[in-house]
């Protein structure tokens, strides 16, 4: 809506400087409009590192990545990471949160165009601590986080945790509560909770655990890392296909194949785990429980 | 005057998108609605074919965009209806002859003079998609029971929730309810569980569709037919009537009684 002045706007207030970019843009426009403006304003930017708040955009790694190499290039600052104000992707209403300590890239994107929930976007907002299987979640004031794709290029401020929750540490965890339809994927470095169903054609990739309260029946890698240990658990859980770790499950015959494609797992939680190299799937039955006898998902 | 403008939009073609279209379109008319309908499927139009309005037409969409016309000049009075006009597309171009902002732009010009615009979207997510759904304010989704239909509608709603559409609104068309009880036709309940979304009405298969739209009179004239009493309902729901559900029966040729059952809430979970 936003007369076709820019794509970007820029407002600073003492030492914070926010981006706000014209979400009824294309993303192509954006990314034009957003190093034309660093170029004409070459001589605004000292060095430095700075976080952009990506709000509601949902964008793809690729996008993320270019958005950082222009910034990067024109402007000489450096991105140190990309985070959304809690909640975006709960109701993709949030505005830019205030508090952000450094530019904010406050836009509410082509979200229209490109919307692949990525790691990227997601991971911000409501990457609370997660302990465990608590259930304690506590969200963090500034929700701060770096965003998993592009961290190859920063060191983790800490330590990888992805997986590693097992120890007890506290670990980083997604929260998501929209439903995941067809097209939609995510891809994230550490757990993954949807309170949501995962609908066929989506997929979720986590480094971490995989919870789902709903129906998961799109695709699901757990342990994207190599974590033999990750497990999946959904309330219902009718999945052509997935992951843990390397392994590869395929679930058993002619499902999908029932009319109704999802009658087959309306019989309560289950939890998907690998042994001896297979994925198995075995009604949950708590997380701590031995799970020995499960289904072999082999196709 | 400030009129909505709604988007009826599928993913999959041959889901009965257009006739949809014609039939709210028709039936909003029918109560009495100032309505326009405008076929954005540029290149593959029919729109006009279904509602009969095929030979009249001397202007298209294309050529009110590129203002080779004036907007009135391209706006086909229907037969039967005072208050319906249609808007053709431009058979010999295509999607790319006009962007989202042009058509946008037009739709705000329509909405001063009419109660409703409804706009046939083309099947697919491309160029002609996007051109639709940025210009609406609203959207219904057409599916039919088939898993195929259904994918794509399920990523359909995607977009359109990225798109910052309000909720969309669901019509199940062409349930054949012999197919559903035998269990070989999903249920409209497993369809709504899994798309989450509100039902905005159940059409049954209906032979009368077709012939309708092939005479050129969308089948709501025919309140008789089991499939134009459904378009009728739609077209009082889309206006804001609280009208419930039918349950579709088979019973003596398509029974339609009241249960209430998948309530307008039907989704199992209403998150967002």
């Amino acid at each position: 809506m936003a007369a076709r002045t820019g794509v970007v706007q820029v407002s600073g207030r003492g030492s914070n400087v926010d981006f706000t970019i014209d979400d009824s843009a294309p993303f192509n426009q954006i990314a034009k409009g957003l190093r034309d403006y660093l170029v004409e304003n070459r001589g605004l930017w000292s060095k430095g590192t700075i976080g952009v708040n990506a709000g509601r955009w949902l964008l793809s790694e690729d996008q993320l990545a270019l958005i950082k190499h222009i910034i990067e290039t024109e402007s000489g600052l450096t991105v140190g990471r990309f985070w959304s104000p809690p909640n975006r992707l709960e109701a993709a209403s949030a505005g830019t949160s205030p508090n952000s300590p450094e530019a904010q890239l406050g836009n509410n994107g082509s979200s229209g165009r490109h919307l692949v929930h990525n790691a990227a976007d997601a991971p911000e907002e409501t990457s609370e601590p997660c302990v465990e299987f608590s259930g304690e979640l506590q969200v963090e004031s500034s929700s701060e986080i770096d965003f998993g794709p592009l961290q190859i290029e920063h060191p983790k401020p800490k330590p990888s945790k992805a997986g590693s929750s097992r120890k007890g540490e506290p670990t980083e965890a997604l929260f998501v509560k929209t439903t995941f339809r067809s097209g939609e994927s995510i891809n994230y470095h550490g757990d993954v909770i949807v309170l949501a169903d995962v609908n066929p054609g989506a997929e979720i990739i986590a480094e971490g655990d995989i919870v789902v309260f709903g129906s998961l029946r799109g695709m699901a890698h757990a342990g994207s890392a190599g974590d033999t240990r990750a497990t999946i658990i959904a309330l219902e859980l009718d999945s052509p296909r997935i992951q843990i770790g390397p392994y590869t499950g395929l679930a058993p015959g002619q499902k999908s194949n029932s009319k109704s494609g999802s009658k087959s797992l309306r019989n309560g939680p289950k939890i998907a785990y690998s042994r001896r190299r297979s994925v198995y799937v075995s009604p949950y039955a708590g997380r701590f429980a031995r799970y020995s006898r499960g289904t072999l998902y082999d196709g | 005057m400030t009129g909505r403008t709604i988007v009826i939009t599928s993913g999959k073609g041959g889901v009965g998108k257009t006739t949809a279209t014609a039939n709210i379109g028709t039936g909003l008319a029918m109560r009495g609605h100032k309505v326009v309908v405008i076929d954005t499927d540029i290149g593959l139009r029919n729109l006009d074919v279904v509602m009969g309005l095929e030979n009249r037409i001397v202007y298209d969409l294309v050529n009110v965009i590129e203002g080779n016309c004036k907007l009135n000049q391209a706006m086909i009075h229907d037969k039967s209806q005072n208050e319906l006009y249609l808007i053709p597309a431009a058979q010999t171009r295509d999607k790319n002859s006009i962007d989202p902002e042009q058509l946008r732009e037009l739709c705000a010009k329509l909405e001063e003079d009419f109660d409703y615009v409804l706009m046939d979207c083309p099947a697919g997510i491309e160029q002609g998609f996007k051109n639709a759904v940025t210009a609406a304010q609203e959207a219904i989704i057409v599916t039919t029971p088939e898993v195929s239909a259904i994918r794509d509608a399920d990523r359909v709603i995607g977009l359109l929730e990225a798109a910052e559409l309000p909720r969309p609104k669901l019509i199940i068309n062409r349930i054949n309810p012999d197919m559903v009880k035998r269990g070989d036709m999903m249920d409209q309940r497993d369809v709504v569980s899994l798309l989450a979304v509100d039902v905005l009405g159940l059409v049954p298969a209906d032979e009368k569709t077709i012939t309708a739209a092939n005479k050129g009179v969308p089948v709501v004239h025919d309140k008789k037919a089991p499939a134009g009493a459904a378009f009728l309902r739609i077209a009082a729901r889309v206006d804001g009537d609280d009208i419930p559900l039918m349950e579709i029966e088979s019973k003596s040729g398509l029974m339609a009684k009241f249960k209430g059952l998948v309530g307008i809430n039907g989704s199992a979970y209403s998150h967002a």
